[in-house]
């Protein structure tokens, strides 16, 4: 039974990542791809959240890295998501209930350098503005002593590339300490930190994107 | 172990007023926690007594609280 759970998680990760590169055309920019390989502590990836295809982009993009990713405990209830999100590096999180567990199990899997996605809006946001970040993974980043990147990506169009900024690693602030306050604060600083790489990095992917549609319709 | 508690609620967020907490003191209504806050206290209180909140259970009072931990950890109030 393992063995055929095992399988397929792994087919159903295979289709889902040639999909992704098929049909939303990840166009990655590293900002310092050497520093993310060399680290000798573990990785936070955090990144806006705007579909339910973000952590499917964000395996596909960083299938380098072998990422864990949170994902909300309801969807890993849904008979037909549990197996596939079992097999491919999935944490449950209780988002309404009181729920330590993925915390330590975090700690756990991602080890001395090991890597995890965290989407700290914690729900998707469809606007253009980016939502509170919540403090989870900062929490995770004090506990086991990770670094933090932070990572943009412009959003979802069928056949259109979709832009991903991947940042260099960062550290939390020196004298962080598990109190709301500077939680709170450092939370702040890297949500600026995400809306910055998209400043950053939109007006090149709006460009393209307008330069795509002009081609498109040339060629109608 | 009320001490403690209080203690711990006075790391997590130094901006609790702890002076008149009891067991009746309402964690939301009157301490104003929010989801943070309690995360923290969570963590706070495993680190401590040694056993983890491994079934999402849900606080009204500071009572409510105690009365966990006293399950947890078989310690008498």
């Amino acid at each position: 039974m393992k063995i055929l759970e095992k399988a397929w998680g792994g087919f159903a990760r295979g289709v889902v990542k040639t999909v992704m590169r098929v049909v939303y055309r990840p166009d990655v920019v590293f900002e310092d791809k050497e520093a993310l390989l060399t680290s000798d502590r573990p990785l936070i990836f955090i990144s806006n959240h705007t579909s339910c295809l973000d952590p499917l982009l964000l395996l596909t993009v960083l299938k380098g890295f072998k990422p864990y990713s949170l994902a909300a405990k309801d969807w890993f209830e849904k008979k037909s998501l549990h197996c596939v999100m079992e097999q491919n590096r999935c944490i449950p999180v209780d988002r309404y209930n009181l729920d330590t567990s993925w915390l330590r199990r975090a700690k756990e899997v991602i080890g001395e350098r090991g890597s995890i996605i965290i989407f700290p809006e914690g729900h998707t946001e469809k606007t253009e503005e980016t939502d509170e970040f919540k403090s989870g993974f900062l929490m995770l980043a004090i506990i086991a002593n990770a670094r933090i990147v932070p990572v943009w990506h412009s959003g979802y169009r069928m056949f259109r590339k979709t832009k991903a900024v991947i940042s260099a690693p960062q550290d939390f602030r020196e004298g962080t300490r598990m109190v709301v306050s500077d939680l709170k604060n450092e939370c702040e600083r890297f949500r600026d930190c995400v809306i910055a790489l998209g400043e950053e990095y939109a007006p090149d992917s709006c460009a393209a994107a307008k330069e795509e549609d002009l081609n498109a319709s040339k060629a109608d | 172990m009320l001490q403690k508690l209080i203690e711990i609620l006075g790391n997590v967020n130094p901006d609790i007023n702890t002076t008149g907490i009891t067991e009746t003191t309402r964690l939301r209504e009157d301490l104003e926690l929010d989801s943070l806050n309690m995360m923290l206290i969570a963590v706070n209180i495993e680190d401590t007594y040694g056993f983890r909140f491994d079934d999402m259970p849900d606080f009204g009072t500071v009572g409510e609280l105690l009365a966990y931990i006293e399950k947890k950890t078989g310690d008498a109030r």
